[in-house]
């Protein structure tokens, strides 16, 4: 038990918000939008098993006033679950190939990361490292720690809040390091999440499984 | 007087489980976030023996009703639990 936690709070400093899981149920449709200031990441995935799911992710990225564009086909797999009584913890890893625009020169974008959770009825905590490789423009790569509680315990069919803070590290972009306060909703089969970081700079985020 | 205030409150206390009275009880481990769980409510109602779900995420349960006439069999139910990513602790009919 106390290696598993060790393990997943280890890997948290090798691994983007939302609860971008890349895997859902089997036959799962997840659809995620996650929108900031200077980026924006849109996903739309098919689990084919609980372990395995593919789709497509569509990621603007602003640097000043130049925007690049990837397009990319991905696939997402759940290295390994553990289910507890009170508490579940995932390892999961993702990665696509695309194309990308920038500068209105077209080239090859790849991308890959890896995100390690543990989440109660209370708590939560998130660790994901991402890398996407452009060939027309510099390569992003972001690593996001993100830890939350929920103010009240909601049953299954109520309005479920958390309080939120993340933290994302962007190495080599104009605004490395971003701190955002954040609230997440949820009810039913629907989540959104608003935030704003601590420059005044929004977010909002909506994910929904069909 | 008494006699009937006590009825009534035990009246209410038991208003829950007269109201969903399940054929079957699974205990789920891992089964502690509302929306993750929404898969799981969503695979056993598109199986055609569940006539009613009902989760209870304090108690970590699934309460099916059936309907009339129709079984289902723990290898099902563990399939089902197992494809919606999480895990069967107990089975109670």
């Amino acid at each position: 038990m106390n290696k598993m936690v060790s393990l997943i709070l280890g890997l948290s400093f090798l691994t983007a918000g939302l609860k971008a899981h890349p895997v859902s149920y089997k036959g799962a449709v997840s659809v995620m939008s996650m929108n900031q200031a200077n980026m924006s990441d849109q996903w739309i995935h098919y689990s084919l098993t609980p372990r395995f799911s593919v789709g497509v992710r569509s990621i603007r990225l602003t640097e000043g006033s130049q925007d690049s564009w990837s397009h990319l086909s991905q696939f997402g797999l759940l290295v390994k679950r553990w289910n507890y009584d009170n508490f579940q913890a995932n390892i999961y890893t993702f990665g696509g190939i695309g194309a990308h625009t920038y500068q209105d020169r077209n080239g090859f974008a790849a991308l890959g990361g890896a995100k390690a959770d543990i989440e109660s009825r209370k708590y939560l905590f998130s660790q994901t490292y991402e890398a996407l490789l452009q060939s027309k423009a510099k390569d992003f790569h972001r690593y996001t720690t993100r830890a939350g509680i929920a103010p009240y315990i909601a049953d299954y069919d109520q309005l479920h809040t958390w309080l939120m803070v993340e933290y994302q590290f962007k190495p080599g972009y104009q605004r490395q390091h971003d701190v955002l306060p954040l609230l997440r909703f949820f009810y039913k089969n629907v989540l959104w999440e608003v935030g704003s970081s601590i420059k005044g700079e929004w977010l909002a985020n909506f994910m929904v499984h069909f | 007087m008494k006699l009937l205030k006590s009825l009534f409150v035990t009246f209410l206390i038991c208003l829950p489980s007269l109201t969903f009275a399940g054929d079957l009880v699974v205990t789920i481990s891992g089964m502690v976030c509302a929306f993750c769980a929404q898969g799981i409510e969503k695979k056993f109602k598109t199986e055609d023996s569940v006539k009613e779900i009902k989760v209870d995420l304090d108690q970590k349960k699934i309460s099916l009703k059936l309907k009339d006439g129709k079984q289902l069999e723990d290898k099902r139910i563990i399939e089902l639990v197992t494809d919606s990513g999480f895990n069967v602790k107990k089975i109670e009919r």
